[in-house]
């Protein structure tokens, strides 16, 4: 069963709303290469996670979810789309699932000003939410948002640093990944009048499966095929993405001295050989156990969450998230 | 009086913006002269006039940094991470100093200068008439402000 089933959840309702914020945009003209590139980008699939996240969210709420929560649920995905197609001109990726990267097809500077418009867009249509107990909605956009840069920051600084310390990878992973996770369960709550409270216990369960997210694809980046990824195996060593069962592996005073001679000019063959290195360590064993540590986390917030009968749907995600490498 | 206000908005933005961004913001005085023409044509309080410039010195240089985003620029990275961070802490910036109402009324004409970028028009667009357009309709009678809800 898919997850959104398992929440029962209409995803074809979420997936009209996302290409409605577009198509519904009456300073767009229909046929213009923006609303074709994100029409498309946004109808190429994905799991749709933030959205489910705001919408299972939504029902530790005082009242119903309605339209503000489905907008929210469709600006998340927006959001993290724009973030993508600045994500592929920073990653010089041709492919975004499968097909041609959008600024392949537009050139680099369009295709950071469609980015611009989503997130400009989402602004536009949350803005309509006037007044203090409303400020919440604006979450997605700024706070979320500003750490993901911060987590990219980081990224950028750290390439290749094999002094890379635990706390500042798992600082770079929560800005990157986790808080927008978080933040939508959050503003998802929010949205439905929950109470504060629980509000906060919601954005500290979408953070830890936000971690344990981040946690399982570097992980995936050594178990999986390039087919399975869809980029080429390996790709975080060779772009000098220092993850955790990197810095496991670091631990190791045989083959700390070997990953440390990698770098931007490393050919493949080098490569190839410190990720089999890898392969072979406990290094993908111990990062797996702190994957499980955030899982653990997640399932004790769930406790404290079941005089809610949506307790239920958060032990639904926890159940996605930990099955996703398998 | 111009050359204070700019010394404590640079001050209040470098202090606001997160280290870890490490963004440096430059814009002269000539460069802020519209919002100054704008700000001494209203009553505005001091620190009101301190955040508003703030804003409009955060949207000229997000919008500066992302129209050098050339391919095989060498600083492409950092030019599209100064402007995604600096779009997302103009809004962080407005919530915190309750300017929800001004992110509103800029929302359309910001959204309509992003599309006509993506299609090649990069007619200079200054947020100093955004401004002054919603200092003007905040101060007819009948306007909706957060600071008053």
């Amino acid at each position: 069963m898919k997850l959104h089933e398992a929440l029962n959840i209409d995803l074809d309702e979420i997936n009209h709303e996302i290409q409605n914020i577009v198509a519904r945009d009456k300073d767009v003209p229909k046929k213009s290469q923006l609303a074709k590139s994100i029409l498309e980008l946004t109808g190429s699939g994905g799991k749709r996670l933030r959205p489910l996240m705001v919408i299972v969210g939504s029902r530790f709420g005082r009242k119903p979810s309605g339209r503000r929560t489905l907008q929210l649920s469709a600006a998340a995905e927006f959001i993290h789309a724009a973030s993508l197609i600045h994500d592929d001109i920073i990653d010089n990726a041709e492919l975004r699932r499968g097909t041609p990267a959008l600024h392949t097809k537009t050139g680099v500077l369009s295709a950071v000003h469609i980015g611009n418009y989503m997130s400009a867009r989402v602004i536009e249509l949350l803005s309509k939410y006037t007044g203090d107990k409303n400020r919440y909605v604006h979450d997605l956009s700024s706070v979320a948002t500003a750490q993901l840069c911060l987590g990219e920051y980081q990224q950028m600084e750290h390439a290749y640093d094999y002094n890379l310390t635990f706390d500042e990878y798992l600082e770079k992973s929560r800005n990157k990944t986790a808080m927008l996770m978080a933040t939508c369960l959050r503003v998802g709550a929010l949205s439905t009048e929950s109470p504060e409270d629980v509000a906060g216990l919601l954005y500290n369960f979408g953070e830890a499966l936000g971690m344990s997210f981040q946690i399982q694809d570097d992980l995936l980046d050594f178990t999986q095929s390039a087919d399975v990824l869809g980029k080429p195996a390996g790709s975080d060593l060779r772009n000098g993405q220092v993850t955790l069962p990197v810095l496991f592996a670091l631990q190791d005073p045989e083959l700390a001295p070997i990953i440390r001679t990698i770098g931007p000019a490393s050919s493949e063959e080098e490569v190839a050989h410190v990720l089999a290195l890898i392969n072979r360590s406990d290094a993908l064993a111990r990062t797996e156990e702190v994957s499980q540590d955030y899982l653990d986390q997640a399932a004790a917030i769930i406790q404290r969450l079941s005089s809610y009968p949506a307790h239920a749907d958060l032990e639904t995600l926890l159940q996605y998230f930990a099955g996703r490498d398998r | 009086m111009n050359r204070k206000l700019m010394e404590d908005s640079f001050r209040l933005l470098q202090a606001e913006m997160s280290p870890i961004a490490g963004i440096q913001l430059h814009l002269s005085p000539a460069e802020c002269e519209q919002l100054f023409s704008v700000l001494e044509r209203h009553d505005l309080e001091y620190d009101r006039k301190v955040h508003l410039l703030g804003i409009y010195i955060i949207l000229t240089v997000a919008a500066e940094r992302h129209m050098e985003c050339a391919p095989h620029h060498p600083d492409l990275t950092r030019n599209i991470l100064d402007g995604d961070y600096l779009y997302s802490f103009y809004l962080q910036l407005a919530v915190k100093y309750r300017e929800l109402d001004l992110v509103a009324y800029l929302a359309p004409s910001i959204k309509k200068m992003q599309i006509a970028r993506s299609n090649g028009d990069f007619a200079d667009q200054n947020p100093a008439a955004g401004i002054e357009e919603f200092l003007i309709q905040e101060q007819r009678p009948q306007s909706r402000t957060s600071k008053a809800i």
